[in-house]
């Protein structure tokens, strides 16, 4: 009896839901693949095993050039965004020159740049770090001046009667600390679509990186290669959103939503 | 006091052009200027000028100009239309138990990350070149984002409303969903509506660029095989103008459901 109430405290209904959905999940993809001709759907051996016997040699480069770009291109678009979005608060003047031109940038679809920026830039690796730059860029002015705006006036109000007299003092004791529970948010979908812009960047003009395998497993048909391709991209994303809430609970343990 | 009529006059004149006004405008009319000069400068392969934008993409393109606005919209619509209602009513669905909440949490987090646009050659692989595949795929987009949407803000309801209504008599499950649930997670739906609908002109843009016959994606990419940058520009301003009148539309919803919610900076 003890035993079993045990066992139920270590797996419980949830887990095993949970486990028994994913089993099944495979299961289904496996049964799929048995009927449907392999060029449509491999089975799971055929693109874990096929697609990594495919592309052993250069595999990790691969993944180390598709984390390179999203990772410099998403760190300087996000801190330019924040420092910009910071100085539209800072300054009347600032925002009211900036804001048309955020506003008119903003409802581009970024993907849609891809082309102009590699007819300017070039096919090289500037062009597609500068394409994620610009994307973490919008995401993250618009949440940043959004985030100090949302700022309870109270706050700035007590740190004033308390004595912060200087604009520098309040911005860096009352504004930044109160806005980067927000700031996360935008991060993550800045992050999110950083990898998005990277297989569409590596889709269309590339010669290294996981966009670059997938289009030319697709060109030889190997359906395990566009595959593995995408999970090995889903996995990157996976990982880098979990360093992200790793730092979001770290940096906001003393917000509400932190302690949960 | 009272105003005489010039004074009324130039009392409104100073309410409608204010300072912000007068910088937004000039910034506006000093990056066409900019854009203008430059281009006058630079090759036009690189910069073509403001003009050049809309004389010559419509001189080379008006035959495909019309209809390939209209099929990038319908592909986008549609997608986005199925894929944010199927999502919404999983969503639903996912949260009206525990027991379905624990079956498909793993599977929604496992599809989560996938960046969509990396599953396009996978879809031209499985649909062909025609439109389905297209359609699928921003539907597919606007799905996965939806259905995270409406778990959230199902989360995300106070559990005071739902122990209030109990208390009042909601005993069915269903009168809860109906009666607390959906109207007080509408602003957060809406708000979710307007991020699904701007990922839905990217994913409409990368889908046309990797394959497609027709659509602004398809110009922007046969335009940038023959260096016509100004028909590149064009696709892009115009990508934008209907993503922009889209948000319009979908801000617009959100101002007339959502009156009776209090936010700030509406």
């Amino acid at each position: 009896m003890i035993n079993l109430k045990k066992l139920k405290h270590i797996i419980s209904l949830r887990q095993i839901l949970g486990f028994s959905s994913i089993i099944s999940a495979g299961l289904l993809w496996y049964i799929v693949s048995m009927v449907v001709s392999p060029l449509f759907v491999p089975s799971p051996k055929e693109v874990f095993f096929g697609g990594y016997d495919l592309y052993k040699e250069i595999l990790m480069t691969s993944i180390l050039y598709t984390f390179y770009r999203v990772v410099m291109g998403f760190f300087i678009g996000s801190a330019l965004g924040i420092l910009v979005g910071v100085a539209m608060s800072w300054n009347r003047f600032i925002q009211w020159i900036l804001d048309p031109i955020i506003e008119l940038i903003r409802p581009i679809p970024v993907i849609a740049l891809i082309p102009l920026f590699i007819l300017w830039i070039g096919l090289g690796e500037t062009s597609r770090i500068i394409i994620i730059v610009f994307a973490s860029f919008v995401v993250l002015v618009v949440n940043t001046s959004e985030a100090i705006k949302n700022v309870p006036i109270l706050y700035i109000n007590a740190a004033r009667t308390l004595g912060a007299f200087t604009k520098a003092r309040i911005f860096r004791t009352v504004i930044l600390p109160a806005i980067t529970p927000e700031l996360m948010a935008g991060i993550r979908i800045a992050a999110a679509a950083s990898f998005d812009l990277a297989a569409a960047a590596e889709f269309i003009g590339a010669q290294r990186g996981l966009g670059y395998i997938i289009i030319c497993a697709k060109r030889f048909l190997f359906t395990n290669g566009i595959i593995f391709g995408i999970f090995l991209f889903t996995l990157l994303a996976w990982l880098t959103n979990i360093i992200i809430r790793y730092f979001d609970k770290r940096v906001n343990i003393w917000t509400e939503r932190g302690k949960a | 006091m009272r105003l005489n009529g010039l004074q009324k006059a130039s009392l409104r004149i100073k309410m409608i052009i204010t300072t912000k006004r007068l910088v937004n405008f000039t910034t506006i009319v000093a990056i066409l200027v900019i854009w203008y000069v430059i281009s006058m400068v630079v090759k036009p392969i690189f910069l073509p000028s403001p003009a050049d934008v809309f004389v010559r993409t419509y001189t080379v393109y008006n035959k495909i100009l019309v209809s390939s606005i209209l099929y990038s919209l319908m592909r986008i619509f549609l997608g986005f239309l199925s894929g944010s209602l199927v999502g919404f009513v999983l969503g639903i669905v996912i949260s009206w138990n525990k027991i379905l909440e624990w079956w498909f949490d793993p599977l929604v987090e496992i599809v989560r990350p996938i960046p969509v646009v990396a599953l396009i050659p996978l879809f031209i692989l499985w649909f062909g070149l025609g439109e389905i595949g297209k359609v699928l795929l921003i539907a597919f987009g606007c799905f996965v984002r939806q259905v995270v949407i409406t778990r959230e803000a199902i989360k995300n309801v106070p559990s005071v409303y739902l122990k209030a209504a109990q208390t009042l008599g909601a005993t069915q499950r269903v009168q809860l969903f109906r009666t607390i649930i959906l109207p007080s997670i509408t602003p957060e739906m809406i708000g979710g509506l307007r991020v699904t609908v701007a990922a839905a002109f990217g994913y409409c843009a990368a889908a046309e660029f990797l394959g497609a016959q027709s659509g602004l994606g398809y110009i922007i990419i046969i335009a940038r095989r023959y260096l016509y940058t100004f028909a590149v520009i064009f696709g892009i301003i115009i990508f934008g103008l209907l993503a922009w009148s889209a948000d319009g539309i979908v801000r617009y919803l959100d101002r007339r459901i959502n009156v009776w919610t209090e936010r700030e900076n509406r």
